[in-house]
């Protein structure tokens, strides 16, 4: 599952490599988008396959995980060596969050809106911590842009750290995976880009933040927009360091932690259209 | 290498064929426009030098997704219309366009109709919870029950810059739409065929066609119609041509009469751009309630000019006079200046005492003379008259304006395009092209009056029943100018002993030592309008307020004033010429008058 994860990473980084020739983080940011994604040769059949190959690194991570959890792995490995999983496992969702931002549509513009105001939130920290993540104004895709091309690819090459010692991973299932992705890549429509000034009724951020947009109608912005989702991550981490003895329970936390996030992801799956009505 | 592996390289192999062979992938030839709307579309002719497809593309304007593919993703949230006020910001206000522009455009009056909303509001039977202070937010809030506003919404809210423009054909169809109402040239016809490839796209200019104004500045005080010399005249058609009614027809099958039009229009064949500003008509970002504190133009801007003020903005006029290029470049800057700052690039001293003009559309030299005869124009017990109320020629006047509205029928509101319950029949009791009522502007000056509006209000409810308690009488008289400008101006005895220039309608005046004696022409008693004064009488003989004016700060003349006017056209049979000594003395020679010193006394038995 790992080698899995470290193709689809392999491919999202050089599909990624390809399109930023023609990415610009400024100025007309969704007519950017649009003409390397309408315009230039191959450029639809490039981004769906970054598209479709960050998803998958981030589906695949997320197994990789499971798979590790279930086999109770971090009772066996260091706590490092389990909290570097995690931890990579945790920076796939923003590594895909700033690439669904940097489409500069009113998705990607919203998104980052919601990003910046749910940084704020955090006591203290907040205002610093928001500046680091996104400037409102001209700029505003330049710090994303920095985040999901360069900061945080490089912390997620450093995290692979027991699968990157080669160039490329293992063949195996490597080229069927990539043979998979080109083949959705050729006939998956992508969602359609809409224009920033639309005015809509409803715009869904990723896929996987749906369950939290739905909390946000209701709750606190900082409880349910920042402590909420850290809550099974943080939990899934600090698993290494729990006593034995507790680790069952710990463990059924964890579960049910998950379980409710799944919960909400599917009712607002339910609820929030993929698109605009 | 494993199956699998094998399997899926060659996979893969059968892709890479694919794509390589599937035309949409790479057959794209340098695009001819910065977008890929052009595809689809391609305009037969550009829209103006300054806003080249080559530079700008469609999407710049149009919006859209312009490099999509499939149509219904490429027309995503396109604009038709960028003009359009609700868009103006993302499309003619972008950075680096002209982002001051839409929200300047959004404040001003003919955006906001605020002058029109508030006397309504004010005059009409209203709800005061549902007052609201512009268009804008008159579009946004839900239908309610104030009489006023629903006059507005259904008979007068079709001008307006926040009006969408419609397909439709007529004046109606080329009415409204933000920027673009103004600055393009219309098309013949407006109903453009974007199936086909190629179509005419509309022309945008800065040198506005008056035709433009005209659209809508054709109704109520019909500035647009008599500056061009013509009268919106009763609904006979006469005179008849060929035995049936003439062929002299405006907009909504209304007839007209040609009369002398402004001077400005008939001699030197000025556009209204040539005196308006584009602040004074795009507004300078403040929120102004009435027309005349958003234009800043006078006559004497032109015509008596401060050449010398020190803080022109002499880059607006620089850029103003390079983006008309029909206008000469002149390497010293010289020009007028509006009280308001806004420079009047294209008019600038002539040779001697006169001045010169650029016409804005084609750029021909006009030569005009400054103000002359100071003892005329600056006559010290003239000073308070305005230049409109001697020098306009006449002023359309229309009388009696019958609104009825009948609630058993329905009818369609121009804001919103829907229909609800209450239809509205409108009349008049009579049109005069005459010479205007003389008053006292809100700004203490002397100037025209006319009927603005004189509302007789009936209304019938669902049922049909008369309702007496939302029906009124509402006689306003507003001042305004005409825009029938003449070189010449009435006589002496024109102004101070008619009794119509004075305020007190058509008839018979005489000038008593008890008073004035005045008899109307017009009996309204005897009309069944339900009043007792005639409906050109704006004030009695002893001064009596009849009709309200627009604004609070004006008013007709009062009693003292009618007796110092006519007590002076006593004495202009013999001296009518301005410099006569008894008008630099007049109090004097008054009491030498009626002391029997005064020289004429003697000769007069």
């Amino acid at each position: 599952m790992a080698e899995l994860a470290w193709w689809a990473f392999l491919f999202a980084l050089i599909t990624g490599v390809i399109l930023s020739f023609n990415y610009r983080p400024w100025g007309d940011v969704f007519k950017s988008v649009s003409k390397l994604t309408g315009w230039l040769p191959y450029g639809a059949f490039f981004r769906r396959l970054h598209y479709l190959s960050g998803q998958a690194f981030l589906i695949l991570t997320f197994a990789h995980t499971l798979e590790h959890f279930l086999r109770e792995t971090y009772r066996h490995i260091k706590p490092q060596e389990w909290t570097k999983l995690v931890l990579l496992f945790f920076l796939s969702f923003p590594l895909v969050f700033t690439g669904f931002i940097l489409k500069g549509d009113k998705g990607g513009i919203i998104a980052g809106r919601v990003m910046y105001n749910l940084a704020q939130e955090i006591p203290c920290l907040g205002s610093g911590l928001a500046a680091l993540l996104l400037r409102p104004g001209e700029d505003f895709f330049l710090l994303p842009y920095l985040h999901h091309s360069v900061i945080l690819p490089l912390v997620v090459i450093f995290l692979l750290g027991r699968h990157r010692k080669r160039l490329l991973p293992k063949g195996g299932l490597g080229w069927t995976l990539m043979a998979f992705l080109a083949f959705l890549a050729t006939f998956y429509p992508l969602p359609p880009d809409v224009p920033p000034h639309v005015e809509t009724t409803q715009i869904a951020g990723p896929w996987f933040f749906h369950g939290i947009q739905l909390l946000l109608r209701y709750g606190h912005p900082f409880w349910v927009g920042v402590l909420w989702p850290l809550v099974p991550i943080g939990l899934l981490a600090i698993l290494s360091f729990i006593p034995s003895s507790l680790l069952k329970w710990a463990k059924w936390i964890v579960i049910i932690t998950w379980l409710l996030h799944v919960t909400f992801l599917l009712i607002a799956w339910c609820l929030i259209p993929g698109f605009i009505k | 290498m494993k199956r699998t592996s094998i399997i899926s390289l060659v996979v893969l192999l059968l892709i890479f064929i694919f794509l390589i062979l599937r035309q949409e992938y790479h057959d794209i030839s340098s695009p001819p426009s910065p977008d890929g709307c052009v595809v689809c579309h391609e305009p037969e002719t550009e829209l103006s030098p300054s806003h080249l497809l080559a530079v700008l593309g469609c999407s710049s304007c149009h919006l859209g997704n312009p490099f999509a593919r499939a149509k219904d993703r490429a027309h995503m949230g396109i604009v038709k219309n960028p003009g359009d006020l609700h868009f103006s910001r993302l499309t003619c206000g972008r950075n680096g366009c002209h982002p001051d522009l839409p929200q300047r455009v959004e404040k001003s009056i003919m955006a906001t109709n605020r002058g029109i909303l508030k006397a309504m509001q004010t005059l009409w039977p209203h709800d005061t919870s549902e007052s609201v202070h512009d268009v804008h937010e008159l579009i946004e809030k839900p239908i309610g029950q104030s009489v006023a506003l629903d006059h507005f919404r259904k008979m007068c809210g079709g001008c307006h810059l926040w009006r969408p423009r419609y397909p439709k054909l007529g004046e109606i169809g080329r009415r409204g739409g933000g920027c673009t109402d103004c600055h393009i040239q219309e098309l013949s016809s407006h109903t453009q065929d974007l199936s086909k490839k190629r179509f005419r796209h509309p022309e945008l200019t800065t040198r506005i066609p008056s035709e433009n104004c005209l659209k809508c500045h054709n109704r109520s005080a019909r500035i647009g119609l008599s500056y061009t010399g013509r009268f919106e005249s009763e609904a006979y058609g006469t005179p008849y041509q060929k035995g049936g009614p003439g062929s002299r027809r405006l907009s909504g099958g209304r007839f007209y009469l040609e009369l002398p039009s402004d001077v400005h229009h008939q001699k030197a064949g000025m556009d209204c751009i040539d005196c308006h500003t584009e602040k004074g008509v795009m507004g300078d970002g403040k929120i102004y309630t009435h027309q005349e504190e958003q234009v800043d133009i006078t006559c004497i801007t032109c015509h008596d000019p401060d050449l010398q003020n020190e803080n022109p903005d002499r880059e607006l006029a620089r850029r103003l006079e390079r983006l008309n290029r029909r206008q000469p470049s002149f390497s010293v800057l010289s020009y007028v200046i509006s009280p308001n700052g806004s420079p009047l690039y294209h008019i600038r001293p002539g040779p001697g005492n006169k001045m010169k003009l650029y016409r804005k559309r084609d750029g021909k030299e006009i030569v005009f003379e400054r103000l002359a005869q100071p003892e005329v124009h600056k006559a010290p017990y003239h000073k308070r008259l305005s230049c409109q109320a001697c020098h306009s020629a006449w002023m359309p006047q229309c009388y009696g304006c019958h609104e009825t509205l009948f609630k058993q029928a329905s009818q369609r509101g121009w804001l919103t395009g829907k229909k609800w319950p209450g239809r509205w029949v409108e009349g008049r009791s009579y049109l005069r092209f005459r010479k205007p009522t003389l008053g006292v502007c809100p700004d203490g000056q002397i100037g025209p009056f006319a009927p603005g509006c004189q509302v007789f209000l009936e209304t019938f409810d669902e049922k049909g029943d008369y309702q007496p308690d939302i029906s009124l009488r509402s006689l306003v008289m507003a001042s305004f100018d005409p825009h029938t400008t003449a070189k010449n101006s009435p006589d002496c005895i024109g102004c101070h002993l008619d009794s119509k220039v004075l305020g007190l309608g058509e008839g018979s005046l005489k000038v008593t030592g008890k008073g004035l004696n005045f008899k109307p022409v017009y009996l309204s008693s005897e009309s069944g309008l339900g009043i007792e004064f005639p409906l050109d009488a704006f004030v009695s003989a002893k001064g009596s307020l009849l009709q309200k004016p627009s604004r609070p700060q004006g008013r007709p003349f009062n009693g003292e004033e009618l007796k110092q006017i006519t007590r002076v056209g006593l004495c202009i049979p013999c001296h009518d010429q301005y410099d006569d000594p008894i008008y630099s003395r007049y109090e004097q020679s008054l009491s030498r008058f009626l002391a029997g010193d005064a020289p004429c006394r003697k000769e007069v038995p």
